[in-house]
């Protein structure tokens, strides 16, 4: 159960962080680099929490 | 190494060179002569070396990237937009990046005897890869881009799949998960680090108080 959670939540900051990087993408070709370097920034951070999630995901888990 | 274990390494190495190298030729309908047949050799070759000798991350993961770079040297045109141009170009570039993540897939070594499914860890590793290089590239590869806008994101596709999967998902999940030595020093470091130290708290106030004071300052003082 707590493995289920921690995985899904994790897939879920995975998603949020693409959507910032296809956002990043858009603001980029349209020049606006400091928004865009912001929403990379964003994306990063998102993804650092999903793998510390993705991470907890597999220490919780009993060892087979 | 014996044959069944090497053949993920023979395919997926022939693969990365036809995809890289031998496919671009036939799209620009190139004659290979004289040097070039030799260069065009040369990749095979080492996978040959490779499949005698005993396994050396010299050999896997340096000497059979650069022998592909010589055919590259002598043809540039082969890494050109008249290959990689557009959505097919996109599906091309796709392919290769595919082909050489097998690749490095098969050279790394099996670290553990554990149950646990490598290829569903591939498989997801291979979308953490995917999902940030399509949704930068996306955008890039749309009409009337700049093209130093497209140059940015382009590259930044990469680095973004690097970081997050060979430096985060490979490093914290993937390995602590196929592998119980390292899962249990992902255990000690992870007590480690959650053990309270009063310079961590001295830290965590000062950038607390920091963002809160940024914040304040931007309501307060902001020019709107």
């Amino acid at each position: 159960m707590k493995f289920a959670l921690l995985i899904v939540m994790a897939a879920a900051l995975f998603v949020a962080a693409v959507f910032f990087f296809f956002r990043s993408g858009d603001l980029l070709t349209q020049k606006d680099y400091l928004a865009g370097a912001l929403h990379v920034l964003s994306g990063l951070a998102l993804s650092k929490a999903g793998l510390e999630l993705a991470r907890l995901a597999v220490l919780a888990r009993a060892p087979r | 190494m014996p044959l069944p274990r090497s053949l993920p390494l023979i395919v997926s190495g022939l693969v990365f060179t036809t995809l890289s190298i031998a496919l671009p030729m036939l799209h620009l309908r190139l004659q290979p002569s004289g040097i070039t047949l030799l260069f065009l050799a040369l990749p095979p070759a080492v996978l040959v070396v490779m499949l005698l000798a005993p396994r050396s991350p010299a050999l896997s993961h340096f000497a059979f990237p650069l022998a592909h770079l010589p055919m590259m040297l002598a043809h540039p045109e082969l890494t050109g937009p008249r290959v990689y141009a557009g959505a097919t170009g996109l599906v091309a570039f796709l392919a290769v990046v595919g082909a050489g993540a097998a690749y490095l897939v098969a050279t790394t070594p099996r670290l553990t005897t554990s149950r646990a499914r490598p290829e569903l860890l591939v498989t997801l590793g291979a979308l953490l890869a995917l999902a940030p290089l399509l949704a930068l590239a996306g955008p890039a590869l749309a009409a009337d881009t700049a093209p130093w806008a497209s140059l940015t994101c382009l590259a930044l596709g990469p680095l973004i799949a690097w970081w997050l999967v060979a430096r985060g998902f490979v490093q914290q999940v993937a390995l602590p998960a196929v592998d119980p030595a390292l899962r249990a020093r992902a255990f000690y470091l992870l007590r480690a680090r959650v053990r309270p130290r009063p310079m961590t708290f001295v830290f965590a106030a000062i950038m607390s108080a920091l963002a809160l004071a940024l914040l304040a300052f931007w309501y307060l003082w902001s020019p709107r």
